[in-house]
This record gives structure tokens, sequence and C-alpha cells, in this order.
């Protein structure tokens, strides 16, 4: 099959084949346990410090309805703790524990392996420019207005 | 907030609002785009048909009866998702299986008119998502994306399994 004269309603699936394949390689070469999202935000709190949630989830890339289960989770591994604000209750600030930095050191170059073994078939400049279209494609004023 | 540092690896820069905040992780970049689909397709097409069960829909329409190796790989599913999904689609009523008359073994798939029906009740909508997605993109980067998807997803299946 001509896989470049794929009809329109088919860029999806091979979306999904991609990230099927970055969790089978994460699987693999990274860990059973710790999933690349709950890596990812170890990631954003040892590089970025302590973050409100709602930031958070924007820094992650968190789907909305996905990360009270994921906080609490991770929470409850020990990797992260949740706090109130004290200067406005309502929000809840989420800080890395001891424990959390020393997974993220551990799992840090397997991740990075596998970012680079998914797209290991592009050359530098395809990879530059995946990169680009991926960047903008995700400003579209559609997207937007759903994430 | 460090907008300004620099990542070796997989850099793409997530921006919303004012902030800018480096993520070196292109499978955020990938989840979130599917993401968007998914809300995308609830908001536009349908909350009952996913946009999976549209795309066995748009080959068994495309191609008529279809064995299930075939949909298979047309549907890019592997094969307990697929039989997972065309149970589900036959106690819908949108299609049908049944062995083959010739190759017991072969199992073949066709739509039913119902499931004809909601194809076409479902493709205007449909395409008009899958252009939303990419609406920001000109057709030479549209095309230079499904080129380079193609490439990375095509290898990388080969170095996973």
């Amino acid at each position: 099959m001509d896989n470049t004269k794929l009809p329109p309603p088919y860029r999806t699936p091979r979306l999904r084949r991609l990230l099927h394949v970055h969790s089978t390689l994460w699987y693999e070469h990274v860990s059973t346990e710790i999933t690349s999202v709950q890596y990812v935000v170890l990631w954003c709190l040892h590089h970025h410090g302590d973050q409100p949630q709602q930031e958070l989830l924007s820094l992650a890339q968190i789907d909305k309805s996905s990360l009270a289960e994921l906080l609490r989770r991770m929470e409850q591994q020990g990797s992260i703790t949740t706090a109130r604000a004290p200067d406005d209750k309502r929000r809840k600030i989420v800080s890395i524990t001891e424990k959390g930095r020393r997974i993220h050191d551990e799992l840090s170059s397997g991740a990075d392996l596998v970012n680079d073994m998914m797209t290991s078939s592009l050359t530098a400049a395809e990879l530059k420019q995946f990169d680009a279209i991926l960047e903008k494609l995700l400003t579209s004023e559609a997207i937007r207005s759903v994430s | 907030m460090s907008g300004d540092r620099s990542y070796t690896i997989g850099q793409v820069t997530m921006k919303w609002g004012n902030m800018t905040a480096p993520v070196p992780y292109r499978s955020l970049a990938i989840r979130r785009a599917l993401q968007a689909h998914t809300a995308l397709w609830h908001e536009h097409v349908s909350s009952e048909t996913t946009s999976v069960q549209y795309g066995v829909l748009f080959f068994l329409n495309e191609h008529g009866e279809l064995g299930q190796r075939e949909l298979m790989d047309l549907a890019q599913l592997d094969k307990s998702s697929l039989a997972e999904l065309l149970r589900r689609m036959e106690s819908q009523g949108s299609v049908e299986t049944r062995r083959d008359a010739v190759d017991k073994r072969r199992k073949t798939v066709t739509l039913t008119d119902a499931g004809r029906e909601l194809f076409e009740q479902l493709r205007p909508a449909a395409l008009q998502v899958n252009e939303m997605l990419t609406g920001n993109l000109s057709d030479p980067e549209k095309q230079s994306l499904d080129r380079l998807l193609a490439k990375i997803v095509d290898d990388g299946e080969r170095a996973a399994s």
C-alpha cells in the first residue's frame, strides 16, 4: 500500500500507532512501573520546580480528566507531594520528593534513548522539520479550543 | 521558568498564553495531538461512534468485502483490537462477519445497510475534523507530515517488534 496516498480521514491511525510504538519501547527500555506520563511530570517538577496543578497540567500536556488520578497515584508512590497554596486555598501546589528525584535520575537516560529511538529513521534535517510541523500543528485555533 | 534553556533532544517547544516551556519529549506532542483529535471528534462528529470505528466503516465502504487480515492492515489495528472492535460493531448492526465459503479459516467483513448509512452520515464532519487538526499547516507541510510519520512509524514498529 502506498502510505503517502492515504485518504484524508487517516492521519490519526498513524499517530496512534506511533504512541503505541513509544509505549512498547518505553516498557522495554525504561520502566514497567513508571509510565512515560508520570516520568514527564517528574521531569517538569525536577527542571521547573514546584508547580501549581494548573501549570503542571499545561507543562506536561496532561489531559485534564486524568490529572487527579495521576497525581493521586504518584503521591501514593511517594514521588510527589501536594499541598494547598498558603495564599489561595483553592490552588494546589505539586512538589517532587527526594524519591521522585531519584526515580527521575534513574530513568532519564532511558527516556532520552527511547525518544531518539522513536525517530531514528529520520535524518537530522527531517527531524527538525518534523518537530517544527508538530509544533505548528499544536498551535492551531482548533487544537487550542479543546486543549 | 527557564524559557531560553536549550535541549538537544526532541525539542518541541510548547507554548500557551505567554509562557514557553520546552519539554524535550516528542511523545507529549503526539499524545496532545491525539487528545485534541478525540475532543474535536467528540464535539463535531459523534459521541457514539469512535474515529477508529469510523475508519473501519470507511475502508469497508471503499473496498466492499474485506478479509480481517486486510482490514487489519488498512485500518492499522492489531489483531485483538480489531476483533474486539468488530464484535462491538456487529452488535451495533453496522458490520457483518462471516467465514469465507472457500477458505474456512478466512473471516470476511462487510458493511450492512445501517453501517453504510452511518458512514455517509458521519463523513462530512469526519473530514472537517481531519482538516481542523492540521488547519494551521500548508499543503506541503501536510505532505511532509504524512511522509515523515510514515517513515517514523514503519521503522519504529520494526524496532519495537
